[in-house]
């Protein structure tokens, strides 16, 4: 290629580049707001009713279930509609959880105020009891909601085999990620969108 | 960024997508050089994952002295990133200074690895008109390599500009991670170019 050619297309594609970039956020954001809810409601209707696999789908609404929480209250998961939620399934013994509860608490220290809520199911009917769990929150100084599954039951739906496992969901309690694994402040940031 | 979960285990994307272009990258080279490639770019992934991972400890240092093993599976985010690649210009500075031959290797092994990288992430992305785009200008820049045309700077600033305009169009051009990857690039460019002065005088 010839040399002033080249000087010449290096120079247009700036100017194309510089374009593109002035005039794209405006562009991306209409377009998300166009086709983020026809996109929901195409594959919550698709759920099939029954089918627990299925119903753990990213894009199908997440299974509800009551649970007492450590102090005392007892919640539901269809409560937090509204707000995004990271639900987490963790046990005392687990070391990954460990690891990963200081990241979370900080978490949602600063963005708990912009409608992100953190749940984080203890799975009790496979950890040491109550009292542990209690010793373990206060050593980390844990502030956002612990439900306690004693039976079991809230872990097999949400099939957290391997702990810590957590999903995401957005306003209208659908699931839009699982994530097997700790996560840290950048990843939760990324995962429930916040600024 | 996306996550694919394996089984056991949630893995972002661009991890994903970084160590199949390091392999791939290396069979291209070896395809046209008839050799393997040199051990400076190995040494800049291990010098890359080293400092990302241990800049966790510096920047979570009270995390890290509670629970040392937290190591195993955080990094140190976009400060640990910035301060990886300043670790590979050093490096790769100081290599050019002490064997002046691999400095030409650079910048077409920098383009190969990132334009394999790039094509990663918007498959895993399943963006497929973005991917195939991107894999038009991949397999631009391998024919580029095997025909053996030097790569010129303006060369160079046409490739990077080409992925910048892509980039631009279907994924987020001005994020940190782009903008460090750029940066490498011209930092390249800049260090072939003094190199080659350096030569003539």
């Amino acid at each position: 290629m010839n040399k002033n050619l080249l000087s010449f297309a290096i120079l247009a594609l700036a100017v194309v580049i510089l374009v593109v970039n002035i005039w794209k956020p405006g562009s991306t954001e209409s377009e998300k707001n166009t086709t983020a809810p026809a996109g929901e409601s195409v594959e919550t209707t698709e759920d099939i009713p029954g089918a627990k696999l299925s119903s753990l789908r990213e894009g199908a609404e997440a299974p509800d279930f009551e649970l007492n929480t450590l102090d005392g209250k007892t919640i539901k998961l269809s409560d937090y509609r509204g707000k995004k939620v990271i639900l987490n399934f963790w046990a005392t013994w687990c070391p990954p959880c460990k690891a990963e509860m200081p990241h979370m608490q900080n978490f949602y220290e600063e963005y708990n105020d912009q409608d992100v809520e953190i749940l984080a199911v203890n799975l009790t009917n496979m950890d040491k009891g109550a009292d542990e769990v209690k010793k373990f929150v206060e050593e980390y100084g844990l502030t956002f909601t612990i439900p306690m599954d004693e039976e079991g039951y809230a872990g097999t739906t949400y099939q957290a085999f391997t702990i810590p496992t957590s999903y995401i969901l957005d306003e209208n309690g659908v699931i839009t990620k699982k994530i097997v694994g700790p996560m840290d402040e950048k990843m939760m940031k990324e995962l429930t969108g916040v600024k | 960024m996306n996550y694919i979960t394996f089984g056991r285990f949630t893995l972002p994307a661009d991890l994903l997508a970084a160590f199949a272009a390091i392999f791939i990258g290396a069979l291209i080279y070896r395809a046209k050089e008839k050799k393997s490639i040199d051990d400076w770019y190995w040494n800049s992934f291990f010098l890359y994952i080293a400092v990302y991972k241990l800049s966790y400890a510096v920047f979570n240092f009270k995390l890290f002295i509670d629970t040392p093993f937290s190591l195993l599976y955080f990094n140190g985010g976009t400060e640990g990133q910035i301060l990886a690649y300043i670790g590979i210009a050093l490096y790769l500075y100081w290599l050019a200074r002490k064997k002046g031959n691999t400095i030409k290797e650079y910048l077409p092994v920098y383009f190969i690895f990132f334009l394999l990288y790039w094509t990663g992430l918007f498959a895993f992305s399943q963006d497929y008109l973005a991917t195939a785009i991107q894999t038009v200008l991949l397999l631009g820049f391998i024919l580029f390599f095997f025909k053996n045309i030097k790569l010129a700077v303006e060369y160079a600033i046409f490739f990077l500009m080409l992925e910048a305009l892509i980039l631009s169009l279907f994924s987020d051009m001005l994020s940190v991670e782009n903008l460090l990857i750029f940066a490498l690039g011209i930092y390249l460019i800049i260090l072939q170019r003094f190199n080659k002065e350096e030569i003539q005088h």
